[in-house]
């Protein structure tokens, strides 16, 4: 039970650090945050290391906010000359995930970052971020952290490790190496030189989300190591197969960016994209196809040899035949390739074909000579060199697994990897038993650091120097934004400490080529700037036509695996997590509790099955059922819960990897539950497949409770909700065919024509008098249906921005989420191939708002601006407001989910935002802090507010722009243009809520040749 | 009944619990020193006043812009050079206590030229500073409703501490209001975040 | 007028004796005051240890309520409101009866009333009392509970007059202060009574500090007619208004099932019902135990039947009535909400609250049932159960699915919610109990006004 002290209430409203913190312990953990000697490293350095050390200190001794006991205020010593206390200073930097980097511009109060945007000049980011990029700075301020060097699981010192390191003999054939792969100039510089140090010693690369077959299918027919880069801005016609390029994908937001260019209908000139997605997974990219068309995982093949034949015969003869025994699709299939081929053809090198990452090489290689005939290369298609990065490679990996269960390996260094929970299932005996010593950097108390000799704390992005390459080729810098929290080290500092020199990350990055050779004004400038401006960057390989005849093996490959493929008649298909991505983000809660987009599931990982496959084995969401796969004469099972989702292949289960990472936590929260890991699926999963075919299912008798926000107690399974759901989506989600709009431009006025309900909002009667709104600014929001893929960003951003508490597994079974952004997501025709549709609602800020008339204290108000405000201290939580708002966009504090955040973790806070009580409503408030400090600029500089001054958290974050904000006075503002369009409709107008929040309807664009085959029933939602 | 509501409304009032908080200082600074014979400008310490939310608390680094020369004999000081050698910051006690849902911003006041002394009063006057005024949210409305009686025309200076409105203050300064388009906002958002 | 007066004519010819059996003054007086006076019964002190000890337990569930938060309910983010608010209005209802009975009654010259208007007054209170503490403790932040109130504060903000939950405050706390001075002033007599006939001195001394120095002198008698008279009027209009404005915390909010222009007058129907159900339920088992069926006749029971047909019916048409409405307005949001309550998910809860209030009630068409102890006995329990579920539907399945398909959600109960609903019963018990053993729970004034010896002409030959 939460011990709430009285003076407790006070604290939990507080506005910046020197003001909150006030705990003894913090103060200890500071002094030692910040070890002598460290802080003399470079000039730049010293001026971060300070800062962060002052502002921390600040924090440290402030008491607490109200009259008794007596507030302190601690000012620097010696104020460093770019901080003034009360402005946060903005850095950029870059993060790297896989093969790729984004830049990103980091928010910093008083030397403590708290917020994370997009860098709008870096070429992988454009001003917008993906989810994990937004969640990464929880990472930094997470508690569960390694603290100190591990020696045995007790706590040690670096000394001691660098002295064993020195002492220990180096024989190199005894000494391996496992990482992931990496794109930093400065790691490749510091592996190059320890592949020489030590010639015949063992590197594994390994990524669970690997791209060693795009890269390796592409060197079959190019001879080069290359990625390609996808520009769906100049395509109309985008073919993906098994390629979710809109969500988990490397370069997921240039893909965003350009895809949306293409696909944003403004006027009924506007072309739009059309997407056709074939898939053995529900993908938020298959959530946007125009054409979605299953097929079971093993099936990629087929489908890609068929669509080539037809190809080759409509025209591209120059493509070879692949001789196929007997199609395996049926009618509708057949129809649907001969339509795509044409499609296609139609719009040479204005098409794309994209093919999943995990896709086997010959088919990638099948692709890229797809792309030529269709002379998409070099047009939509750009291919990157990644000489420079160290590229996953699977065999590496599987020569350090029989390395290891050969028992001649005394030295392995585990670079960031959570060994155990990858591969335990490949040993043959306990690891301690075959590895001598283990030498483990990373960043949690994983099952890995309980096995390791030596555990090192591994430094967070936002605390260490280093550098990166983005696919495109931009070199950036990583700098940090606050002197490491723990005694931990950067993967570069680790990296020179095995080659027996111990260099700060600072001076490793200075030695590497690129940098040393600039001079130190560029070198300024790039860290100021975050990346390298130079053409030279740039890494793109223009492709030469190569001759298909010369690519006869990969034909025969796809031949003999069509001739000789047998299936099991139940497949599993592995895919990569929306949360945990492969397992890296198991303690980011944020990550963990938004829901998937797809399955509305939160903090865990399911068996997703189709309704048919729930039909033939009898289960029922929830049920737990236990899957049995034999690898190598080896059984292995697991058990997981199952799911129902329409819209996924028959006989086939989709396992999401990365869960059931086995953590030891130094703190425990009262409202979240540490044992919700979810089930790790790695051991069924034979290594480098996707899918694997000899699965065995049987149902057990437990049942596991999940936590689903949208479809609460199988809603879907009751006729009459189901019913009346499909009677009221035409009026929610408003959508057309793009043809259909042509001839009808205001076709989203037809529903309330049909209910008799007037065009504009103004000429609904009210019986209160409305506010004068004539005076601008007048804050208005758009949402662009069209373009949103339902990716999550915004909604992690927004926690991220206005402090949202995390509420734990069993607060959502109960329905308490607090999320202000309530990413809806309906599924439309039949349950089998649905369509889909998303909807992110957060308050509308109606003018006639609902909830401020019934609260009795006033304590939800409308200001002169238009927003509908939320006066947190003045509430007391009726909760009125939340039962008569239609949208149900508020969210009450039903108990203080605040008061056991440790202190660390509040450094993530914003100091702008209050933090909410227990027993407070609360929910989106147009991020007023922001438009605040934005008019407070325009003011103090004797200046009017102008269009784009105030930019909200989800809309920078949204790398589709489907989110435009500003003042619906001006009428040039973007806001303002996007609710001028024909297509904008209000939610739930007939309520005359007058909503500031409008949407602009979904547009889809089927081909004509294929429309019969959309199903045209009404939306109905299957849950 | 009646008298219950007034005891509190009354004895719980900030007008009655804050106003002449005059805590103690670790070093006995004198405002009245500085800012009154001195004649020092406020924002010679409080530096960030005219950008930033906080009026800041000087880093001992600039006391010791003087101290480094005058007042080395001054055992007062002894805390001040102490913070100087050791780096440990003074902790001073603060005074003017906004609760922290209210979030106050001194720079949009003394660039709509909104006189220090209108809140914290003749400061040059203060051996020790003490609040002087409520400090209260309907204390803040007041002036917000009818900000012409502390709002300062051009010329004159929003730190200088002794001067007075003209008679005919008031009606000059709404016409300056409307022009300049002071509007001081009185909704709910405008400090409630 | 004149009707109702020739009305009066026949009634004084064909009525029963409103008391039956040979009693006159003295031994109204000895039969009522000797409850107060002798040892309460066995049955009583058990009676009363079992309700206190669920009072307590009510006591406990509050102070685990404002430890942890009102997480601790069944509550999630559509559904806001749960038990709390279905017990306010529940016992609110109950609370109408009484003065409906005292007042209105009064007002008609039912002459009836007099042996059942005491503890129906009595009743009231207490129920009042229960229902006043739950929108105290349903906020999130109790301690600050005070904004509601118009009070001066350094914040210079007043609370929110658009709020039907302000005029709630207003509107019950106004009824509980009339009823409590009417049910007062009623007293007065009688508590001289007890004072004279006591040899007790403290009890003297208590009685006579709370009869105000009653002499019964025609001067007080006139003045204490005139003061019931006016206090009977004013709160006539109470008992109309304030399951109205009760009613409007839903009417007045746009959610389909709460938005509608007929609550006021059916929350009221159904408020007089379940307040004589409760009635009922009370004085059946009190006058077999204290035998005092000679002056809470058959008759009145059978009355008070007649009356809860009535309303019960009245409650039926109500149904009824929503349903039409709400298909014949076309808006598919409202005649979803009321198919849901038929057949979705809580349509268990539907089906108890129309047995309970619409098709039990027809039983007292017959007269032999009317007037069937046990029969009216189980009804009236029947017709509270039906009540207290009207509210649950209303309030839980309206709001558990509204109007985005995305956010709806089932409630369900947590153990916090049914303990505060008993405990509530706990504390209604408590207070009822003592009161039966302090307060003469029959009116003897009035009783004896109705005696045939206080009629001027008793006696007269003829």
């Amino acid at each position: 039970m939460p011990q709430i002290k009285k003076n407790k209430i006070e604290k939990t409203y507080w506005r910046s650090l020197q003001d909150k913190m006030d705990s003894k312990e913090l103060e200890s953990f500071i002094v030692n945050e910040f070890p002598k000697g460290t802080v003399e490293v470079s000039e730049t350095m010293t001026r971060k290391k300070f800062l962060s050390l002052m502002g921390a200190s600040m924090a440290m001794a402030g008491l607490v906010g109200c009259r008794k006991p007596v507030q302190k205020i601690l000012p620097y010593v010696n104020a460093p000359e770019d901080i003034v206390p009360g402005i946060p200073n903005y850095y950029a930097t870059t993060m790297s995930m896989g093969l790729n980097s984004f830049g990103i511009i980091v928010e910093s109060h008083e030397g403590r970052p708290t917020h994370i945007e997009g860098n709008p000049n870096h070429a992988s980011s454009k001003g917008s971020i993906n989810s994990y990029v937004q969640a990464s700075i929880l990472d930094l301020y997470d508690p569960d952290r390694v603290k100190t060097p591990m020696y045995n699981s007790e706590s040690s010192n670096l000394t001691n490790f660098k002295n064993e390191l020195s002492s220990s003999p180096q024989d190199d054939t005894s000494i391996a190496v496992l990482s992931g792969s990496f794109n930093s100039p400065t790691t490749r510089r510091l592996y190059d030189k320890f592949r020489k140090k030590f010639p015949t010693s063992t590197w594994a690369t390994f990524d669970l989300k690997s791209q060693e077959n795009q890269i390796s299918g592409l060197n079959e027919v190019v001879k080069e190591d290359l990625l390609p880069i996808y520009h769906f801005n100049k395509s109309n016609v985008i073919l993906s197969i098994e390629s979710d390029f809109l969500g988990n994908h490397d370069n997921s937001i240039h893909n965003q960016k350009t895809f949306s260019e293409s696909r944003r209908v403004k006027t009924k000139e506007d072309k739009m994209n059309r997407l056709y997605c074939v898939e053995s997974i529900l993908t938020n990219t298959g959530m946007m196809a125009d054409h979605r068309y299953k097929i079971k995982p093993n099936q990629a093949y087929s489908f890609l040899a068929e669509l080539n034949n037809s190809l080759s015969q409509k025209g591209l003869y120059k493509l070879k035949k692949i001789n196929i025994k007997k199609s395996i699709f049926d009618k509708k299939y057949q129809k649907f390739i001969k339509v795509l081929a044409k499609d296609l053809i139609k719009n040479k090198s204005k098409s794309i074909i994209a093919i999943g990452d995990e896709l086997p090489r010959e088919l990638h290689s099948l692709a890229f000579i797809m792309n030529q005939e269709l002379n998409n290369n070099n047009t939509t298609i750009t291919y990157h060199s990644t000489n420079d990065f160290l590229k996953p490679s699977l065999a590496s990996t599987k020569e350090l697994i029989k390395k290891i269960n050969s028992g001649n390996l005394d030295s392995l260094y585990i670079l960031d990897i959570d060994f155990v929970h990858l591969f335990s299932h490949l040993l043959t005996d306990k690891i301690t038993n075959l590895v001598t010593n283990i030498y483990y950097l990373g960043s949690h108390r994983d099952l890995t650091s309980k096995i390791s000799r030596w555990m090192i704390p591994k430094s967070h992005y936002l605390e260490a120097w280093g550098d990166a390459t983005s696919i495109d080729g931009t070199m950036s810098i990583v700098q940090p934004l606050i002197s490491p929290l723990y005694k931990s080290i950067s993967t570069n500092e680790f990296i020179s400490l095995l080659l027996g020199d111990d260099v700060s990350d600072y001076d490793l990055l200075k030695e590497t080529e690129i940098w040393s050779s600039k001079s130190s004004s560029v070198f300024k400038k790039t860290i100021h700037d975050g990346y390298l401006k130079s053409k030279a960057s740039s890494n793109i390989v223009n492709i030469q036509k190569i001759s298909i005849k010369s690519q006869q093996n990969i034909y025969s490959k796809i031949e003999n695996y069509l001739s000789n493929e047998k299936i099991g008649n139940l497949i599993a298909r592995f895919t990569i997590s929306n949360q945990v991505y492969d397992g890296r983000y198991t303690n980011n809660y944020w990550l963990r509790e938004a829901p998937d987009s797809i399955t509305k599931i939160s903090w865990e990982n399911v068996a997703l099955i189709s309704i048919k496959t729930a039909k033939d084995n009898n289960l029922k969401n929830s049920n737990v059922i236990k899957l049995k796969s034999k690898i190598d004469m080896k059984e292995f099972e697991i058990e997981a819960p199952v799911w129902i989702l329409p819209g996924i292949p028959n006989d086939t289960i989709i396992l999401e990897m990365g869960y059931g990472r086995e953590l030891e936590r130094d703190v425990d929260r009262n409202y979240i539950d540490e044992d919700v890991l979810g089930v790790n699926v790695l051991p069924i999963k034979e290594i480098g497949n996707y899918y694997s075919t000899n699965i065995t299912l049987s149902k057990t008798q437990e049942t596991h409770k999940i936590a689903c926000t949208q479809d609460h107690h199988g809603l879907d399974f009751e006729k009459l909700a189901a019913d009346e759901i499909e009677g009221r989506l035409p009026e929610i989600i408003r959508e057309s065919n793009i043809e259909d709009y042509r001839l009808n431009d205001d076709f989203v006025l037809d529903y309330d024509r049909k209910k008799h309900i007037p065009d504009n909002d103004s000429d609904l009667p009210s019986m209160y008098p409305s506010h004068d709104y004539s005076e601008g600014p007048q804050w208005g929001m758009n949402i662009d249906l069209n373009v949103c893929s339902g990716c999550n960003a915004c909604s992690i951003a927004c926690q991220s921005e206005n402090n949202i508490p995390v509420v734990g597994k069993q607060q959502v079974m109960d329905g308490r989420e607090m999320s202000w952004i309530r990413m809806d997501r309906y599924f439309k025709g039949d349950i089998e191939n649905p369509e889909f549709a998303l909807q992110p609602v957060a308050c509308l800020h109606c003018e006639n708002a609902p909830c401020e008339q019934v609260c009795p204290v006033a304590a939800t108000t409308h200001d002169k601006e238009g927003l509908n405000g939320m006066t947190y201290n003045r509430c007391i939580g009726t909760r009125y407001c939340a039962n008569n708002c239609p949208y149900k966009v508020r969210r009450f504090n039903f108990y203080n989910y605040t008061y056991d955040t440790p202190d660390v973790v509040q450094m993530a806070n914003n100091p702008d935002v209050s933090i909410r009580f227990r027993g407070v409503m609360e929910k989106c408030t147009f991020c007023v802090q922001r438009i605040s400090e934005a008019k407070i600029t325009a003011k103090n500089e004797k200046r009017d507010l102008i269009d784009g001054d105030v930019k909200v958290a989800c809309q920078t974050a949204c790398a589709m722009d489907a989110i435009t904000f500003g003042d619906i006075i001006d009428k040039n503002s973007e806001v303002s243009q996007a609710k001028s369009l024909s297509h904008d409709y209000t939610l739930l107008k007939e309520l005359n809520t007058k909503p500031r929040t409008t949407y602009l309807a979904k547009f889809r664009n089927p081909h004509p040749d294929l429309v019969e085959d959309n199903n045209k029933k009404g939306i109905i939602e299957h849950h | 009944m009646g008298s219950v509501v007034f005891f509190f409304s009354y004895f719980g009032s900030p007008k009655f619990t804050d106003v002449g908080y005059r805590p103690d200082q670790p070093i006995d600074y004198s405002h009245k020193l500085h800012a009154g014979e001195l004649g020092m400008d406020c924002r010679y310490c409080h530096t960030s006043v005219e950008k930033s939310q906080e009026a800041i608390i000087p880093p001992t680094q600039t006391c010791m812009n003087c101290h480094k020369v005058v007042g080395l004999e001054n055992e007062k000081l002894d805390l001040l050079r102490e913070s100087w050698d050791s780096g440990k910051p003074i902790e001073w006690v603060r005074v003017h206590m906004l609760p922290d849902y209210a979030y106050f911003n001194h720079s949009v006041h003394v660039n709509a030229n909104v006189g220090c002394a209108s809140c914290h009063g003749r400061v040059d006057q203060m051996e020790k500073v003490m609040q002087i005024e409520p400090l209260s949210m309907s204390w803040c409305l007041d002036c917000h409703r009818n900000p012409q009686k502390h709002i300062r025309p051009d010329n004159i200076d929003v730190t200088q501490m002794d001067w007075l409105p003209s008679e005919n203050h008031e009606e000059i300064m709404s016409k300056f209001i409307d022009q300049h388009k002071i509007l001081p906002p009185e909704d709910c958002t405008a400090c409630h975040r | 007028m004149a009707d109702t007066a020739t009305d009066k004519q026949q009634n004084y010819i064909v009525e029963a004796p409103l008391v039956e059996g040979n009693h006159n003054f003295s031994t109204i007086t000895e039969k009522i005051s000797s409850i107060v006076e002798s040892k309460p019964p066995s049955g009583w002190l058990i009676a009363f240890l079992f309700s206190f000890s669920l009072f307590l337990m009510l006591n406990g569930a509050i102070a685990y309520l404002l430890w942890e938060g009102t997480g601790i309910w069944g509550l999630n983010n559509p559904v806001g409101w749960g038990f709390a608010i279905v017990n306010f209005v529940f016992w609110v209802g109950i609370g109408h009866a009484g003065t409906l009975i005292s007042a209105v009654l009064f007002l008609f010259r039912q002459k009836w009333r007099t042996a059942i208007n005491r503890f129906a007054e009595a009743m009231t209170i207490f129920a009042v009392i229960c229902a006043l503490l739950f929108p105290g403790i349903h906020v999130g932040r109790v301690w600050v509970a005070y904004f509601m109130f118009p009070i001066p504060n350094q914040m210079g903000v007043w609370p929110n007059f658009r709020s039907p939950l302000l005029w709630d405050i207003f509107a019950v706390g106004t009824y509980f202060l009339v009823s409590l001075l009417f049910w007062y002033v009623g007293l007065i007599p009688d508590l001289a009574t007890l004072r004279d006939r006591t040899t007790s001195k403290v009890k003297r001394f208590v009685y006579g500090i709370l009869s105000l120095g009653w002499r019964s002198s025609n001067r007080h008698w006139q003045n204490y007619e005139l003061a019931y008279l006016m206090l009977a009027g004013l709160s006539t209009p109470l008992v109309l208004s304030v399951h109205s404005i009760v009613s409007t915390d839903f009417a007045v909010s746009l959610l389909p099932g709460w938005h509608t222009t007929i609550f006021p007058p059916y929350f009221v129907a159904g408020a007089i019902f379940s307040g004589f159900a409760m009635v009922m339920t009370l004085a059946i088992p009190v006058r077999k135990i204290y035998g005092l069926e000679s002056i809470i006749t058959i008759g009145h029971l059978d009355k008070m039947a007649k009356i809860m047909l009535v309303t019960g019916s009245m409650v039926g048409y109500a149904y009824a009535m929503e349903f039409f409405i709400a298909w014949y307005s076309g808006n598919t949001f409202e005649s979803f909400a009321f198919v849901n309550r038929a057949v979705g998910p809580y349509a268990w809860a539907y089906w108890i609250m129309i047995s309970c209030n619409v098709i039990v009630p027809q039983l007292f068409w017959f007269k032999t049932l009317r007037t069937s102890i046990p029969v009216l006995f189980i009804a009236s329990i029947f017709a509270n159960i039906g009540m207290w579920f009207e509210r649950f539907v209303i309030v839980i399945s309206s709001l558990s699915r509204d109007y985005l398909p995305s956010s709806w959600d089932y409630y369900t109960p947590s153990i916090w919610d049914i303990l505060m609903l008993i405990g509530s019963f706990g504390l209604f018990f408590t207070l009822f109990l003592l009161f039966l053993r302090f307060i003469p729970m029959i009116a003897m004034s009035e009783v004896k006004g109705v005696l045939p010896e206080a009629d001027p002409h008793h006696g007269d030959v003829h």
